[in-house]
């Protein structure tokens, strides 16, 4: 045996010292007066066994360490070869589990860990109002607040009124709608960037009426400018308005940083009454800490503003300001949980390969027990004979650790095609170094994880009792069959916490489907299209345009009907009034009592083209003109709680929006989910463009045809009234459908995912256990048949143990999983964490595949011939 | 492979013998090379001990396994590239050990021979 880690030349030089030995040795000799042949005879004579001492050297020098390890390590590789069936199973399973891990740990790192790339971004913050009767702390704000926050000179450096909005590029072929900003001229220092070319906002530019320019994103700039330096000072038609190009922004210098250009928000000079108005919340604001002020600090004393204020004014009950961390703004705490949760999935799944591997470990330590008994009564250590198992396992968990790592390679793209767009910075996920250290710290946690139980055992073996008991093929079930046992029950208890998680979100996005959004979404394209103010000035010229634009689009061909809104359901839409709507003659209610509602402007036939049912009265019709009574269609809800026990046809009532025009009430319409299907069914209003016309709204087109093929007619029916429009956000009624169920159903996806890896690992486990149990216990089985035993009987009496093993797993899963679905509540709707179905589901679907599991080597074993297998022995 | 080879503790009195008479020579002379210590038992034990002199290297190999002898290439007196082995400072320590534990064992042995027939200690 060669040693790894000394080479040749270390044998060389023992070679030489020996010789040397023997070689004056022989010298004295000769000068003792031999001659020079018995001289060297008499030395080597007296030298003693050449070849022994170098065998004892090298004994001697394997025994280091490393090299023992070396050895541990190579010694291992032979046995997997030898058995590779074994070993890509046990492999298999560990990637699995690396890889679940890799994946979702990137993900989390990209989304959560990640910092944010704007200068010292842990001191932006995100001011925002708290609607508590919304249910929302991320409220937009009112420019009153924004002045307010800005007196507050000990806490914040400086804040920045924004607003996210869109525009439209009108120069060249084809118009183009990119998502924007308006922003104010601090915006740009909050972010503490400086510009890559020309320069950002002077106040001047930020006042109501100022000069016409704008900032361009670095996307926007290389996309459409082909990235020219000279672009600065350019004239660029937005809306059909020529703008400079004051400046660019550099990579990642805007924010929310999907806009891509830049334009002031026009706040600047003395703000008018309706900006002081404190219940006027259309602004977004973005605040700098003063250096050394932490944000609780910074909350606390706002907290004490805000209810100052509320106390002097009427129109503020129930709402407060709260301060977000940028980044805990940009990933919501839903979004946050869910991942957490998918990688506490992912843990789980790992654990149960752990556990799988040990189990098979254990199994061919069982095996190799002679083997091992004749080692340590050869005088090993246990701690060599531990180490050579943990080696085995280390060797195993390398492998299948980069295996995982290949695997979540892939993995990880198909999760981000797969995944909603917007969640932020999932993009950006990939397998980086700092995934791969955590690979390999999953990897080294895998090798104790899996080899520990088996190495402590096969470390305890005495040399004694085993070659007593090698004799003997019908022995111990008890050997290391009740750890075994052990490490089942652990499996299969972690499996039903996955499968119990599973079927919980399951259940509850199979309960999301089942909404009823209000609206048939079915062949139903919507288009956006925002009519340039300085064209189109004044209500009957924009009310008259969206006419001729619907009614060109009803003459394409494949189109059955075509209408407009302000809103789109589902899509998040709608201009919400959290204000008092009242009824003609009736005195105000008490704040806390006013009927909020999203206001939504809609042009004749949009009811019938969403298929929304006008439940009582009519729908808007093209008398509703500018000129008569001003009218307006209530949804069921609404009317059920303005007008309890009567109808409220023929009622009139007023809103804010509206200050104090009484609008009667036409029709009453079906209930539509406007912001999302698992939120509440807001109330919602509606009133006839030509009443309240608004200068962008979404075409809603209804075809016979599929919506999306009809997209190049309609593009060229609404050019052949404007040539100047952009067609935005095209889309589907039925992709904005998807997209709101696009977040549910992946982590859905992933934990039904990862709760099956976990039943299949579990099976092998349960499998594993019946299989050795079998081959253990095969001669008792053989005199049993040979005695008449039935083969029913035989079977039975072996899955009667994988019975007793489910069982036992089952209860220490429930237990657990009545535990931990608790961390998932909130990513639930309308099933509870301790919804009974879904706990019956996982259990019955384990204790199924368990007993099948079982029932596959217990019926082979029903077959052996009892005559062969006796003789066998 | 390696099977079960013997840990020094369980190497019989002889060779623990020669162990002790290593490192005592080491540290007695300092550092010689195998055939000079060879030469020293040979002479310190006035020819009572006749060694195979190979087994003197399986001493040498053995003690600097565990780290109480170190070794480094030199000159031999005549010249030649000869290895030299020096004791280290846990080999001292050990030889104090080693020593005590010698002392107590002959201690014993030679009471015992002193022993009697039908008379006590």
């Amino acid at each position: 045996m060669r040693g790894l880690f000394e080479g040749g030349q270390a044998d060389r030089e023992f070679d030489q010292e020996v010789e040397a030995h023997i070689g004056l040795l022989a010298e004295r000799f000769v000068r003792e007066g031999m001659t020079p042949d018995e001289g060297r005879h008499a030395a080597v004579r007296q030298f003693g066994n050449v070849t022994f001492l170098k065998e004892t050297r090298a004994e001697l020098r394997s025994f280091a360490p490393l090299q023992a390890l070396g050895q541990d390590l190579r010694y291992g590789a032979r046995l997997l070869r030898r058995s590779p069936g074994w070993t890509v199973v046990a492999v298999m399973t560990l990637a699995i589990g690396i890889a679940a891990n890799a994946t979702i740990f990137s993900l989390v790192q990209a989304v959560l860990l990640e910092p944010l790339p704007y200068p010292d971004s842990d001191r932006l913050v995100v001011p925002c109002t708290v609607f508590k009767r919304l249910g929302t702390d991320r409220g937009s704000v009112a420019y009153a607040d924004i002045m307010d926050w800005r007196a507050e000179r000990g806490l914040l450096d400086i804040v920045a009124a924004y607003n996210p909005s869109r525009a439209d590029i009108t120069e060249g072929a084809e118009p183009e709608r990119v998502p924007a900003l308006r922003a104010d001229d601090v915006y740009f220092r909050v972010m503490g960037m400086t510009p890559l070319l020309g320069r950002f906002f002077t106040p001047e530019e930020n006042l109501p009426n100022g000069p016409r320019v704008m900032i361009l994103s670095h996307k926007l700039w290389t996309r459409r400018f082909g990235a020219d330096p000279g672009v600065i000072g350019r004239l660029v038609e937005i809306f059909g308005v020529p703008t400079t190009v004051v400046g660019v922004a550099r990579p990642d210098g805007i924010w929310p940083a999907d806009a891509e250009l830049v334009r002031p928000l026009g706040t600047g000079g003395q703000p008018d009454a309706d900006m002081l108005r404190r219940d006027n919340h259309v602004y977004r604001a973005l605040a700098r800490l003063k250096p050394g002020v932490t944000i609780e600090q910074a909350q606390a004393k706002l907290t004490v503003v805000a209810a100052v204020i509320a106390k002097r004014e009427t129109n503020r009950a129930e709402t407060s300001w709260k301060l977000h961390s940028m980044d805990s703004y940009i990933v919501g705490p839903s979004a946050r949980r869910t991942l957490w949760v998918l990688l506490g999935a992912a843990l789980l799944v790992l654990l149960i390969a752990c556990v799988n591997v040990a189990n098979l470990l254990l199994a061919r330590g069982i095996a190799r027990e002679r083997e091992i008994a004749v080692r340590a009564a050869l005088g090993a250590g246990r701690r060599r004979i531990a180490v050579q198992f943990l080696a085995e396992s280390a060797l195993l968990s390398a492998t299948g650790g980069v295996a995982g790592v290949v695997l979540a390679y892939w993995g990880l793209r198909a999760l981000i095609l797969a995944a909603p767009r917007d969640i932020p910075g999932i993009e950006q996920a990939h397998v980086d170094a700092r995934v791969l250290v955590f690979s390999v710290g999953l990897c080294l946690a895998t090798t104790v994880l899996a080899g520990l139980a088996p190495a402590l055992r096969a470390a305890r073996i005495s040399p004694a009792r085993s070659f007593h008991e090698a004799g003997r093929t019908v022995s111990g079930t008890l050997r290391g069959g009740r750890l075994r046992s052990v490490l089942v029950v652990c499996e299969l208890a972690l499996a039903i916490v996955l499968l119990t998680g599973a079927a919980l979100l399951v259940r509850s996005v199979g309960r999301i489907t089942t909404i009823d959004p209000g609206v048939s979404p079915e062949d139903v394209l919507t288009v956006e299209i925002t009519l340039p103010t300085a064209r189109y000035a004044n209500d009957p010229q924009i009310a008259d345009a969206f006419d001729r634009i619907t009614a060109a689009v009803r003459r394409v061909p494949g189109v059955v009907t075509a209408s407009a809104a302000s809103s789109l359901p589902i899509g998040g839409g709608g201009f919400y009034l959290g204000r008092v709507f009242l009824e003609e003659g009736q005195p105000a209610p008490p704040a806390s009592t006013d009927t909020e509602a999203a206001w939504s402007v809609v042009q004749p036939g949009y009811f019938g083209a969403m298929k929304i049912p006008i439940l009582e009265g009519r729908a808007f019709t093209s008398h509703d003109a500018a000129t008569s009574a001003p009218v307006i269609i209530v949804s069921q809800a609404m009317a059920r709680k303005m007008f309890p026990n009567r109808s409220p046809i023929g009622q009139r009532i007023r809103s804010w929006r509206d200050e104090n025009l009484y609008r009667e009430i036409v029709g009453v319409a079906g209930d539509v989910r406007y912001y999302s299907l698992a939120g509440d069914v807001p109330h919602n209003v509606y009133v006839p463009h030509t009443q309240n016309s608004w200068n962008g709204l979404s075409l809603v087109i209804r075809t016979r045809v599929d919506p999306l093929s009809a997209l190049a007619s309609v593009r060229s029916a609404v050019w052949s009234v404007d040539k100047k429009l952009a067609l935005a956000n095209v889309q589907t009624m039925q992709q904005i459908m998807d997209k709101d169920m696009a977040e549910p159903r992946l982590s859905m996806f992933l934990l039904v995912l990862f709760g099956l890896t976990a039943l299949a690992l579990s099976a092998i486990g349960v499998y594993g256990i019946v299989a050795y149990a079998v081959t253990e216990r095969t001669r008792e089985i053989g005199i049993r048949m040979a005695l008449g035993a039935a083969r029913l009987q035989v079977v039975a009496m072996l899955v009667w143990r994988a019975l007793r093993l489910a069982a036992a797993g089952l209860l220490f899963g429930l237990a657990a999983a009545l535990a931990l679905t608790r961390t998932i509540e909130s990513l639930l709707f309308e099933v509870k964490a301790t919804d009974p179905a879904a706990f019956g589901a996982a259990a019955m679907l384990l204790v199924g595949i368990a007993v099948t599991a079982a029932c596959i080597p217990a019926y082979r074993a029903s077959r052996v011939d009892p005559v062969a297998t006796l003789r066998s022995e | 492979m390696t099977i079960g080879v013997p840990e020094s503790k369980k190497s019989d009195v002889l060779q623990g013998t020669l162990d002790l008479m290593v490192l005592k020579t080491l540290e007695a002379l300092g550092p010689l090379h195998g055939y000079g210590l060879a030469r020293r038992l040979e002479q310190l034990s006035r020819d009572v001990l006749r060694l195979n002199e190979g087994t003197v290297y399986t001493s040498l190999l053995r003690l600097q396994q565990q780290g109480w002898i170190a070794s480094a290439w030199g000159v031999s007196e005549n010249n030649r590239k000869a290895r030299f082995y020096s004791i280290t400072r846990r080999g001292r320590k050990q030889l104090v050990t080693e020593t005590e534990n010698w002392e107590r064992i002959s201690g014993v042995i030679t009471r015992l021979l002193q022993l009697a027939p039908g008379g006590d200690f």
